[in-house]
């Protein structure tokens, strides 16, 4: 559990000056800040004005360069209990219902939960052999891999626990889109998660990891220690310093941020996991050679994993029937976390557990593209770039035997197809509300990405085969941003509007052309948006169908306002570009939508 | 025997204004303030509240011709210039051309059929053929002429329908009438309007050359005949020029 301050020495991190007793807190990951911190804040806050303040910015460089990992060799584990580190995560909190309803116990396991927010720290206990498990996001399993690979061993992932799904936010300023990130400046934390969502979905828009210049924080937020007028944190940084141009906080920084008053002025929500919802996977990971030798207790403890997260959700989903239960989790959550339950219960809907079914999709890949092979080669690609990695790591997947592992668990149908994430009624209201009263603000707030298709004159249909490519852009997408809403327009050339507006045709007739021409453009888009969903079930990949929205713009926003209406060449690619549909991929957070 | 009927429902809208609050003016159809079909409530005795909210709906491109039919007491006399010898009145005229038309009508496109003086008697949706066809059958000529109000309620139908399929679709009113409107034809000609023309009118005249709805119509036809009634019910019905 102890630090010592030349960890960061070598890379001028740091202005603590002594050793500092709240340093979990100053980890912890998502929850809101406990009051020492909110003092704490108020001052860093105030330091943004301070011209003194200096951000500490640290060099990217490989955890296993760090100096508390040089020479560090593997040791053997210690016998007696085996240490479970958990994160201030509400993940985690379904680990502690295993704990609660006996489950450990049930396979055989003396466990011990405890709370280690800090990687280098949870990651060094391994190597040295206090506990033969490690707990953190697969960009930090990727980071401890490759130290304990430096110490002489390797590590093995053995489960996911869960998918970030909105507590983890972008902000920027001056950025209207993913391709806006070319070139621009950010601040985030180093060895924490939020490296892999940034550089995962940044690809969307084509932005390469090099392609952005990021700097690096020790800590995640605003840190309950004093550090004197230093500025440590990603939200900070982005208060004080111009020349940044986006950060990568916690939600209750991102609100901060983005307030009206106290934040930074032009400030605004880029995308969250919210819509990034497989960018920041959860997982456990246990020393190889600990796993060689007792791969029953590896079984054991996944299984009481399994088995734990189908309590919580039945728990979660019968709260009001069996109140004193929940309370009594919520208490022992919060005695192991060290934080509030009030702040653990607010957090719950930050995380999605993965469950017997999302381990074995993210371990064999069924029916997904986000599994531990893409996802490992992704990240690892991305943090060499950055200087996190020199190289690929040994990082490999346990390979357990799923049908044995179903046994006791209910949830354990691997056909069930995705559940709407959306109200479609809902959000196609909001979605067609919103072109139609806001389209200034719909067009400003831009997309993650889009792309065209053009139709004939006359017709819905066009070649289907000639965008594939664009789908499998769509369906990588859609993989990364399970949360965010995929919007297709159509549209109709005005040609025909325009003619019977300057002939003065009767007002029956106007109505006429404009309904049939929304009516076609919806067709169009619709027929885009069913190319695009033929095309997920050709790849077996499974897709919720409530992410997607077909809607008909009629002939009010075309391309080319004043095609030319010839039979000239010029002419007919100006109406044909007006005869359009157009995929845009939309933050929901933009769009006034219902999650069901 | 048509005047003394309209006499009557005037005599008796005029006796029932004495114990209300004055005669309703309905709106003008110029100056009617414009409203969003999908957002306001509509009457839909089909739904539990007025309420547009409770109308379920999704994206539908679906078509929907709403047929309103003048069962007025005229409509029992025979064809005019003696076109079709074969049918003893214009409703027995209007009836065959009807479900002759109703044979070319795709399965997709959703039916629905109100009379001038009764009202609906079949909703508008799909799959109702057959329930169609007989209630076509059953009805009979006897009432006045109240095209205003006719309309009017033929298009509250339509946008109801319109909302369900969430703005998507066509929404056509067909009327067939024999004769000029017995009460103010700018109840139905605001409501036309007021939603700005997304539910088009179609009007069939049968025997008239000439008719007050005519220039707030998409198309008006004038029938002499059951053929040319069915000719009539068709070019309403046909496909709109693509675009």
């Amino acid at each position: 559990m102890n630090r010592s301050r030349h960890d960061f020495d070598q890379h001028q991190v740091t202005s603590i000056n002594e050793e500092s007793t709240l340093k979990t807190k100053s980890f912890q990951r998502y929850f809101g800040l406990p009051l020492v911190a909110a003092f704490f804040a108020l001052s860093s806050l105030s330091g943004a004005v301070n011209a003194e303040a200096k951000v500490d910015y640290l060099k990217p460089i490989p955890l296993s360069e760090s100096p508390d990992f040089k020479n560090l060799k593997l040791k053997p584990i210690k016998q007696g209990k085996i240490r479970v580190p958990m994160l201030k995560w509400p993940g985690d909190v379904a680990t502690v219902a295993a704990e609660v309803d006996g489950l450990f116990k049930a396979e055989g396991l003396d466990i011990e939960l405890y709370n280690e927010d800090y990687l280098p720290n949870s990651c060094k206990s391994m190597i040295q052999g206090e506990t033969p498990i490690g707990r953190g996001t697969l960009g930090m399993a990727l980071l401890c891999a490759d130290a304990v690979e430096k110490a002489g061993g390797e590590i093995v992932l053995v489960f996911k626990l869960t998918d970030s799904v909105g507590g983890d936010v972008l902000v920027v300023r001056g950025i209207k889109n993913l391709p806006d990130m070319k070139g621009k400046t950010f601040v985030l934390q180093l060895w924490g998660p939020h490296a892999e969502a940034i550089t995962t979905v940044a690809q969307l828009g084509g932005v390469k990891p090099r392609d952005m210049k990021l700097k690096w924080v020790k800590e995640l937020t605003i840190p309950a220690y004093d550090t004197k007028s230093g500025i440590v944190d990603p939200r900070s940084a982005f208060l004080e310093s111009s020349d940044v141009d986006g950060a990568f906080v916690i939600s209750p920084d991102a609100d901060a941020l983005t307030a009206a008053e106290g934040g930074a002025a032009g400030s605004k929500r880029l995308f969250s996991t919210k819509d990034a919802d497989t960018a920041i996977a959860d997982v456990y990971w246990v020393r190889a050679d600990w796993f060689k030798e007792n791969p029953d207790k590896v079984k054991g403890f996944v299984h009481a994993l399994m088995l734990g997260q189908e309590h919580f959700a039945d728990l979660m989903a019968n709260k009001a029937s069996n109140p004193t239960k929940f309370s009594q989790l919520m208490a022992r959550s919060s005695e192991l976390l060290g934080l509030s339950t009030g702040e653990i219960e607010a957090s719950l809907g930050d995380a999605r557990w993965a469950q017997f079914v999302g381990n074995v999709k993210f371990f064999t890949g069924q029916g997904t593209l986000r599994n531990f092979k893409v996802m490992k080669g992704e990240i690892e690609k991305s943090f060499i770039e950055l200087g996190l990695l020199k190289s690929a790591t040994n990082l490999s997947a346990a390979n357990l035997d799923y049908t044995q592992l179903a046994t006791g668990l209910t949830n354990a149908d691997l056909t069930v197809v995705p559940k709407a994430k959306f109200n479609q009624e809902k959000v196609q209201k909001a979605v067609e509300k919103k072109i139609a009263t806001e389209i200034e603000d719909w067009e400003e707030e831009g997309s993650f990405f889009s792309f065209e298709v053009y139709f004939p004159a006359n017709s819905e249909e066009f070649d289907v085969s000639a965008f594939v490519e664009q789908y499998d852009q769509v369906i990588e997408a859609q993989q990364k941003l399970g949360g965010a809403i995929f919007v297709i327009e159509g549209h109709n050339g005005p040609e025909l509007l325009k003619k019977a507006e300057q002939e003065n045709w009767p007002a029956a007739k106007i109505g006429l052309i404009k309904q049939v021409a929304k009516t076609r453009s919806g067709e169009r888009a619709e027929a885009l948006r069913q190319a695009v969903i033929k095309r997920f079930q050709e790849k077996g990949i499974d897709v919720d169908q409530s992410q997607f929205y077909a809607v008909g713009m009629g002939m009010e926003h075309p391309k080319i306002a004043d095609a030319c209406l010839g039979k000239e060449k010029k002419c007919l690619e100006q109406r044909k570009q007006n005869r359009r549909a157009v995929f845009h991929v939309k933050s929901a957070a933009s769009i006034d939508t219902e999650v069901e | 025997m048509k005047m003394a009927k309209t006499l009557a429902l005037c005599l008796t809208l005029a006796v029932l204004s004495i114990f209300t609050a004055g005669c309703e003016q309905p709106p003008d159809p110029a100056t009617v303030a414009k409203v969003d079909p999908l957002s306001v409530a509509v009457k839909d005795e089909s739904v539990s509240s007025s309420s547009s909210s409770t109308v379920e709906s999704q994206v539908s491109f679906r078509r929907n011709f709403y047929f309103v039919l003048d069962d007025s007491s005229s409509m029992a006399y025979g064809v005019p210039d003696g076109g079709d010898q074969e049918f003893n009145s214009k409703m027995e005229a209007a009836k065959w051309a009807m479900k002759e038309f109703l044979k070319s009508v795709p399965a997709d496109v959703n039916l629905g059929l109100a009379l001038l003086n009764r009202g609906e008697i079949v909703a508008l949706g799909a799959n109702n053929r057959d329930q169609l066809l007989k209630a076509i059958d059953e009805v009979e000529a006897d009432g006045g002429t109240p095209l205003g109000r006719g309309i009017e309620a033929g298009v509250e139908k339509l946008i109801v329908q319109y909302q369900r399929q969430m703005g998507y679709g066509e929404f056509r009113l067909i009327v067939v009438t024999d004769g000029e409107s017995g009460d103010d034809l700018n109840w139905g000609l605001s409501a036309l309007a007021k939603y700005d023309y997304v539910t088009p009118m179609y009007t069939i005249g049968f025997g008239v050359a000439k008719h007050a709805l005519a220039p707030h119509s998409v198309s008006y036809q004038t029938a002499n005949s059951a053929s040319e009634l069915k000719k009539g019910l068709e070019e309403a019905a046909s496909e709109m020029p693509d675009f």
